[in-house]
């Protein structure tokens, strides 16, 4: 059995809006963002956890919380039995190099008056504390490029001058530079032609066969989920609704949510093609979510007590858990 | 009956982007037309010229690129020749709209969704010369405008700096600017990529729907071969600069003539099963100053023969509408080709 | 598997463009802009006056000759002389020292410590320092600026450092104005968050990825800023609290000359000029910059 790298229990990160002063007192008050409402899932040591859901439903937001980029609400993130939201700030250093992140805008993760090269170098220099050779730093930083299928003489070029693609291949670059423990991989291959897609999947799977990485594995192609993860979770508006072992989710695929979503899956070969279910009904925002259960607005199957009664999340057996009313014993 | 005029009709695009000494062939020979209501789909290798392609429409390419030859006919007139004014005025945002790669870059950071939004809604209308409009109806069209992208609460979140707003979100800022049943021709580079497939589908359905009732044709560029699958009429893969293949939708995926076109359609995650190693075509793409002579695919592709380095094969039309740049294509005809 | 052509060494063994190559695309980009030309043409002239006074002034400039007071244009003294009989040409030329000496000096000093605070503050947003700092720059800007420069000067006592003092301190307060309203949104880019993530520390941070990226909007109001501050500096000759006389500063020269406006008007007419020739060159350079600083203006 894998041991448990990182435990996430019962975490919050809520956003305000309309800070200011003014607007309190005569707007319509103080908003909250639930961007990440209650959320409690175990990443295991060397496995890959898949993490899909709709646009906007909190993904990034809960691996920035992770890394305490935004500050969490509350609850606990436990890396190796370590609360992360309580180190003190020389031991979130030490987490956070081994532990690093791709970020979801590959353009926007880089500095724009930096060259690429100065961009990948910087964790190395940070590791060897700024003491380093100049060729040896170069020759890592050519390899590492290379390691992502670019050309070494990228290195003196500026991040606008690559392309959306390439952009993506410096920001895998960087997070591997420094051989963590664990990835936060924030949709690493949007954008990335598949053969390039293909490269970095090889890559990061050779990665966690050598070193034992860990990857939390935003995206939004299911087949790459399916293809990469070991364990996935299904967000919708800042909740877990369906979570478990990848086969058995696309297997036995339970909410309603995580239905559309897969029949949803663009396939290539005609005779593959399912009916997809286009969902209706009112999208609904995390400043009010629904009471009840936050999806029956766009449920086909919702009932009565959906709108009272939140689902919690309940095993439906070999640790599939499912937040839905249908599945509910009672 | 005669045909309708394509609306759109590129010839000969030869494009470089010059860096200090070097010259990068980014666009090389381009040829293709689209016709009214038609969705082409656009594929191919990172770094192959698919934004260029789509920026040197709408001319918006950054100043160190250098169209060499060729001209993009768009209802009959050269766009190359028209001036930079009328562009604005006439064409841009109006006839001809683009969704643009990155979605972060095109937003403001220190603005607020509802001012860029208004903004741009402004200058269109302007353009229009219609009466006055107050403010409150940009912010009614704005608000309409995130609405139909499946924003939810677009009325909150106007006030919103684009930080606030998740990936998803950005880009569909910027679809929703883009959208609008007046444009004739739309350019979407890769718009779709950071939305789950729900939202994606729903906005896929939304273009297809500007197809087939308002007759908007669409260069569609985009990684995921599904949702090409589902959506475009026609496929135009490309390579380096180059269209290597080009053909209707379900022709090309079921049987491509092309190998590259194969080892795409080979390297899909959905083709594995976990734990298998994915194709992934070995070597790289070449800087585009230092392409290979001959195929610039060869020094890659497992089939090259000694011809493949000596010339490069012209595309020519191989079945009805279906054309291919391969020497081997004609000789294996539609036999698989064997990749791994 | 994958073959890789093992080529890692390129042609040049370094991770940044050559600082020759940045430099020159900086200035053609400049350049490039209708004025900017004129403005950076205008500005070299300055500070070759400044830097090679001693050898462009064809008289010493304050050598008296009290038999040729107030001679108007002409061979001998190209700009005339004054009522103490000195080269008004000559004196031009060493006050452009003084003219280019304070800009600099002032501008400098004043953005240094303006741009430091506020980028500290934005990045601290909402602590303590943060509401000290604006309220340290509120309070500064409360005064009015020529006012608060008289009075320090005042205390101080007249002399060259204390006006490039005074002058930097009245103006500190809008660079960090802007130096903190632009780290608020830089600090939300992801590249700052990257950094963070990769576990870098806050002063490398805010010296390595936050400063360079907010300097544009504040380099451009540096150019305007040192118009401003060579009449300032003129302005305080003027009122007697600038320079110490007998140094040839622009705004002696004008002091001077308003007194015998009568008897010689080339004594102010050529300080004035003088004057606004500088403004229009800081003025047209600045403008210059904002545009080649523009990202929009850019490719891509
Ligand atoms: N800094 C912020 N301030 C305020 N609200 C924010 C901020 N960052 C994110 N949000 C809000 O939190 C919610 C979740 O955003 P998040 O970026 O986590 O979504 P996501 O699941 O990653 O979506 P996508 O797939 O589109 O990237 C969104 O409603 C977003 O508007
Ligand atoms: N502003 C620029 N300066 C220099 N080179 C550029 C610039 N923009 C693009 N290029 C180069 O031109 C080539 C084509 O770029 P383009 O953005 O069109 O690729 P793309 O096909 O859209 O790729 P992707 O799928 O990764 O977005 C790339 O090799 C890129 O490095
Ligand atoms: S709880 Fe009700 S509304 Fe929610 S997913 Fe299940 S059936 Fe639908
Ligand atoms: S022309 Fe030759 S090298 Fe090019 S794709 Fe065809 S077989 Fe391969
Ligand atoms: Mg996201
Ligand atoms: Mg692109």
């Amino acid at each position: 059995m894998a041991m448990d790298l990182i435990n996430i229990r019962n975490l919050k990160t809520y956003f305000y809006q309309n800070k200011g002063l003014l607007s309190r007192i005569f707007g319509e008050g103080l908003k909250t963002v639930h961007a990440v409402d209650d959320v409690s899932l175990t990443i295991k040591k060397g496995r890959t956890f898949g993490l899909v859901g709709e646009s906007g439903c909190g993904k990034s937001t809960l691996g920035q919380t992770i890394f305490r980029l935004v500050k969490a609400k509350s609850g606990e993130i436990l890396f190796c039995d370590q609360d992360v939201l309580k180190m003190d700030s020389k031991t979130l250093m030490e987490f956070r190099q081994k532990a690093q992140l791709i970020f979801q805008d590959q353009y926007g993760c880089m500095n724009p008056r930096m060259t690429v090269g100065q961009t990948i170098a910087e964790p190395l220099l940070m590791r060897e504390k700024g003491r380093m050779d100049k060729q040896a730093l170069f020759e890592e930083v050519g390899k590492l490029l290379q390691a992502v299928n670019l050309d070494p003489d990228a290195a003196i070029k500026f991040p606008n001058e690559f392309s959306g693609g390439q952009a993506r291949r410096i920001g895998v670059a960087r997070a591997i530079a420094l051989n963590p423990v664990f990835i936060m991989a924030d949709e690493p291959t949007s954008g990335l032609d598949i053969s390039t897609a293909a490269t970095i999947l090889n890559l990061m799977q050779d990665l966690q066969d050598e070193m034992d990485i860990t990857y939390l594995w935003v995206s939004h192609n299911l087949n790459q989920v399916k293809y990469m993860s070991d364990d996935m979770a299904v967000m919708y508006l800042g909740k877990i609704v369906e979570m478990g072992k990848t086969r058995d989710i696309f297997n036995e695929m339970a909410h309603p949510y995580t239905k559309a979503l897969i029949s949803a899956v663009p396939q290539v070969s005609a005779n593959k093609r399912k009916e997809t279910v286009f969902l209706k009904g009112e999208i609904p925002s995390p400043i009010n979510p629904p009471s009840g259960c936050r999806f029956r607005t766009r449920c086909p199957q919702t009932m009565k007590k959906c709108k009272t009664y939140e689902p919690s999340l309940t095993d439906l057996g070999g640790g599939h858990l499912c937040a839905c009313h249908l599945h509910q014993a009672n | 009956m005669k045909k309708e005029d394509p609306l759109l009709e590129v010839s000969k695009l030869t494009l470089d982007y010059h860096l200090g000494a070097r010259q990068m062939r980014a666009l090389d020979r381009i040829s293709f037309q689209l016709e009214k209501g038609e969705i082409m789909g656009v594929a191919g290798e990172s770094g192959c010229g698919k934004s260029t392609l789509g920026l040197a429409i709408i001319k918006l390419l950054p100043k160190i690129a250098n169209i060499r030859r060729g001209e993009i006919l768009f209802k009959g007139r050269d766009l190359l020749k028209i001036s930079e004014n009328e562009m604005n005025q006439k064409i841009r945002g109006q006839k001809i709209s683009m969704i643009f790669q990155n979605p972060q870059n095109a937003l403001n950071p220190v603005f607020t969704i509802e001012k860029q939004m208004t903004d741009i809604l402004r200058v269109q209308e302007k353009y229009k010369n219609r009466e006055p409009r107050s403010s409150r109806y940009f912010r009614e069209q704005a608000i309409e405008r995130l609405k139909s992208t499946g924003i939810a609460d677009p009325q909150a979140r106007l006030s919103n700096y684009p930080f606030e707003f998740s990936g998803g979100m950005k880009q569909r800022v910027m679809i929703g600017m883009a959208l609008s049943s007046g444009t004739s021709l739309l350019l979407a580079d890769e718009a779709t990529t950071a939305l789950d497939v729900t939202i994606e589908a729903q906005i896929n359905r939304l273009i297809a729907d500007l197809a087939a009732e308002y007759g908007t044709s669409v260069l569609y560029i985009s990684h995921n071969l599904g949702v090409l699958a589902e959506l475009a009429d026609r496929i135009m893969i490309m390579y380096a600069g180059r269209i290597f293949e080009m053909g209707a939708t379900a022709d090309l995926f079921d049987s491509p003539y092309h190998p590259y076109s194969a080892a795409l359609l080979e390297s899909l995650p959905s083709q594995q099963t976990r734990g298998k190693r994915l194709l992934s075509i070995p070597g790289f793409v070449p800087p585009l100053d230092q392409l290979p002579k001959g195929c610039s695919f060869h020094p890659r592709c497992p089939f090259a023969e000694d011809i493949c380095k000596k010339e490069v094969p012209p595309l020519e039309q191989v079945t009805s509408g279906h054309f291919s740049a391969c020497f081997l294509d004609r000789k294996r005809g539609r036999q698989k080709w064997q990749w791994i | 598997m994958n073959t890789t052509p093992s080529k890692i060494i390129s042609n040049q063994m370094s991770l940044t463009p050559r600082w020759t190559e940045t430099v020159s695309m900086a200035f053609r980009s400049i350049v490039k802009v209708k004025g900017g030309l004129l403005g950076a043409v205008f500005i070299s002239i300055m500070l070759l006056c400044a830097l090679c006074a001693q050898w462009i002034s064809p008289h010493d400039p304050d050598a008296q000759n009290i038999l040729q007071r107030f001679a108007g244009p002409g061979f001998a003294h190209l700009f005339g002389t004054d009522y103490l009989g000195r080269d008004i040409f000559s004196r031009i030329i060493y006050g452009c020292r003084i003219a280019v000496l304070v800009a600099f000096g002032s501008v400098t000093l004043s953005s240094v410590v303006g741009v430091f605070l506020g980028v500290i503050a934005g990045y601290n947003e909402g602590k303590k320092f943060d509401y000290f700092i604006i309220w340290l720059f509120d309070i500064v800007r409360s005064f009015p600026q020529i006012i608060l420069a008289l009075a320090i000067v005042a205390v101080l006592g007249p002399s060259l450092v204390n006006v490039v003092v005074a002058l930097a301190f009245t103006a500190f307060p809008f660079y960090g104005r802007i130096a903190r309203a632009q780290t608020l949104s830089v600090k939300e880019a992801d590249y700052v968050k990257a950094a963070e993530a990769m576990g870098q520390k806050p002063l490398t941070i805010i010296s390595k990825h936050i400063t360079p990226n907010i300097m544009a909007p504040v380099i451009v109001c540096l150019g305007m800023d040192m118009a401003t501050m060579v009449i300032w500096e003129s302005g305080l000759s003027f009122l007697g609290l600038g320079v110490r006389p007998p140094t040839a500063s622009w705004g002696i020269m004008l002091r001077n000359g308003y007194k015998y406006i009568q008897v010689s008007p080339w004594m102010i007419l050529w300080p004035a000029l003088a004057i606004a020739f500088a403004m229009i060159a800081f003025s047209l350079f600045s403008e210059g910059l904002r545009v080649a600083l523009d990202p929009k203006e850019r490719n891509r």
